[in-house]
């Protein structure tokens, strides 16, 4: 069986329910089971950081959160651009699931940014590139959903935000740049952020964390997913037989 | 164990980040599984219409 | 028979044009709205020269890049009414260019106009005359990469309801790096430094959107028209 079949099998909705409804459980106890340990080894385990001390650990759910919301707009981009050029509804379906997952993740960033720099920087909110660029994703990912919303016609709606998403993708290092640009013009504070040195022991949880996160977003993906094809699938007959 | 829950001072700004963050997580997960619901509800209600 | 896309694409440009200047009035209305705009940030802020003169460039771009939001739902709003955008995109002729020459219609009489009358506005807001060249030429520039991006969304939007708040929501987060680097030169020409930086990435951003923007705009009328 060559990778053709696969491809041929993945753009088949009844056969991706199936993967999704199979698979979904095994990446979400991985994950479950990842999240727990990694969270142990960082609060519990790893030693406080010698100039944050304790806020250091933060980092343990900052930097995951942060890592998805670019790594489910990545996969939006990805799956939207697969689903314009080979026309394929289970793409679409795919993007159309990612979006509400990165955009909270996006949330999860700013929040657990805010709640990090109150007590290294002195104020919530700071306009440093890293929190700033993140701002902007969420306008992106709010973009991308309106447009979806605002477009009756499905196959439009599908094609339209596609194209949405792939601009978006190549202009988010344009303004990731642009924002490293501008705020360096202005002399910050020093950042304290990430930079420190980090022991072994401090960098297995995050590493893991990191990974369950990525788990986590596949058995999410794979729920919305089956919610989606339903949702398209509307007078199908295989519909029939899953939910009989 | 409450040094645990102190973070060194910093645990106004720990605990309330992991709350959010996880707590996140789980809203993630809640709205997921209760679309899939919602879906599955809505298509057998429409075999049943269309019978 | 298939003319030459630049052709093609200087016949829609004289047509807009002469479509534009049926109605004078209306041509008026972004560079009042700017002026408006430009107005406003003094009496909520300050009628201090100084202090405003800081706030000059954000006070510029903003009130360039919304002016240049409200003239972009016009871009294609006409045309896709009365079916000119399905002719065009019928009519075996380069769809691209074509766009491409709405656009630049777009740029010379929203962004261009906005631009050169920017020193009157400027003044208000206590800018320095030796700034007032690069002022005019650095919003010359973003707003031909404004309208350039704006015409994607504008696309994009074509189908969709409430198309003009959407429009704006669309277009904000990509416009980014044009206000970042258009402000950057609109400060360094007040504070007498080096223009040459910002300028360079802002025409950078202006030649990469010639070359995609146009393609990109053509596929979204394309989906929008199906």
């Amino acid at each position: 069986m060559g990778t053709w079949t696969w491809f041929h099998r993945f753009g088949s909705p009844p056969w991706v329910y199936g993967f999704a409804a199979r698979w979904a459980p095994w990446f979400g106890g991985a994950a479950v089971a990842c999240m727990l340990i990694a969270l142990y080894g960082g609060l519990v385990l790893a030693p406080p950081d010698y100039q944050q001390k304790d806020a250091f650990r933060i980092v343990y759910v900052h930097a995951p959160v942060a890592t998805m919301s670019m790594a489910v707009y990545a996969t939006m981009a990805l799956a939207a651009a697969v689903g314009l050029i080979w026309r394929m509804k289970v793409a679409h379906a795919a993007a159309a699931a990612s979006a509400p997952i990165g955009a909270w993740f996006t949330v999860a960033t700013l929040a657990t940014g805010m709640l990090w720099g109150k007590p290294m920087w002195g104020a919530y909110w700071v306009w440093d590139p890293r929190l700033t660029s993140e701002l902007v994703l969420l306008f992106l990912y709010f973009g991308y959903m309106g447009l979806r919303a605002g477009i009756e016609d499905p196959q439009k709606a599908d094609k339209a935000s596609a194209m949405l998403a792939i601009v978006g993708a190549v202009n988010i290092p344009i303004i990731k740049y642009s924002v490293n640009w501008w705020n360096s013009l202005h002399q910050p504070a020093t950042r304290l952020i990430g930079e420190a040195d980090m022991v072994w022991s401090m960098v297995w949880p995050l590493l893991l964390m990191l990974a369950a996160f990525f788990l986590y977003f596949a058995w999410i993906l794979l729920i919305r997913l089956r919610a989606e094809l339903l949702r398209r699938e509307r007078n199908a007959s295989w519909i029939r037989e899953v939910v009989a | 164990m409450s040094e645990f829950f102190a973070m060194s001072g910093y645990g106004r700004y720990v605990w309330p980040a992991f709350a959010i963050g996880f707590g996140i997580v789980v809203l993630i997960y809640i709205t997921a599984v209760s679309s899939l619901a919602a879906a599955k509800q809505d298509a057998k209600r429409r075999l049943e219409m269309n019978r | 028979m298939k003319t030459r896309p630049l052709e093609a694409a200087r016949l829609v440009m004289l047509r807009d044009l002469r479509l534009a200047f049926r109605k004078p009035s209306q041509l008026l209305q972004p560079l009042m709205f700017f002026m408006i705009v430009a107005t406003l940030f003094p009496l909520t802020l300050t009628p201090e020269l100084s202090r405003l003169r800081d706030a000059a460039p954000g006070v510029l771009w903003v009130g360039a890049l919304l002016s240049s939001l409200l003239a972009l739902e016009f871009l294609f709003r006409d045309d896709a009414q009365d079916g000119t955008l399905e002719q065009f995109a019928l009519s075996g002729q380069s769809l691209t260019w074509m766009l491409f020459a709405k656009t630049c219609v777009h740029w010379l009489l929203t962004g261009l106009p906005l631009a050169l009358s920017a020193p009157v506005a400027a003044v208000g807001l206590g800018v320095p005359a030796q700034a007032m060249w690069s002022v005019v030429a650095s919003l010359a520039l973003g707003g031909f990469a404004l309208s350039l991006i704006g015409a994607i969304s504008a696309g994009l939007t074509l189908g969709a309801r409430r198309g003009g708040v959407l429009l704006s929501l669309l277009t904000l987060p990509l416009a980014v790096p044009i206000l970042v680097f258009g402000a950057d030169a609109t400060q360094r020409a007040i504070t007498g430094g080096e223009i040459a930086p910002p300028m360079y990435l802002l025409g950078a951003i202006a030649v990469l959107g010639v070359t995609l923007a146009p393609l990109a705009a053509a596929a979204a009328v394309r989906i929008g028209l199906e």
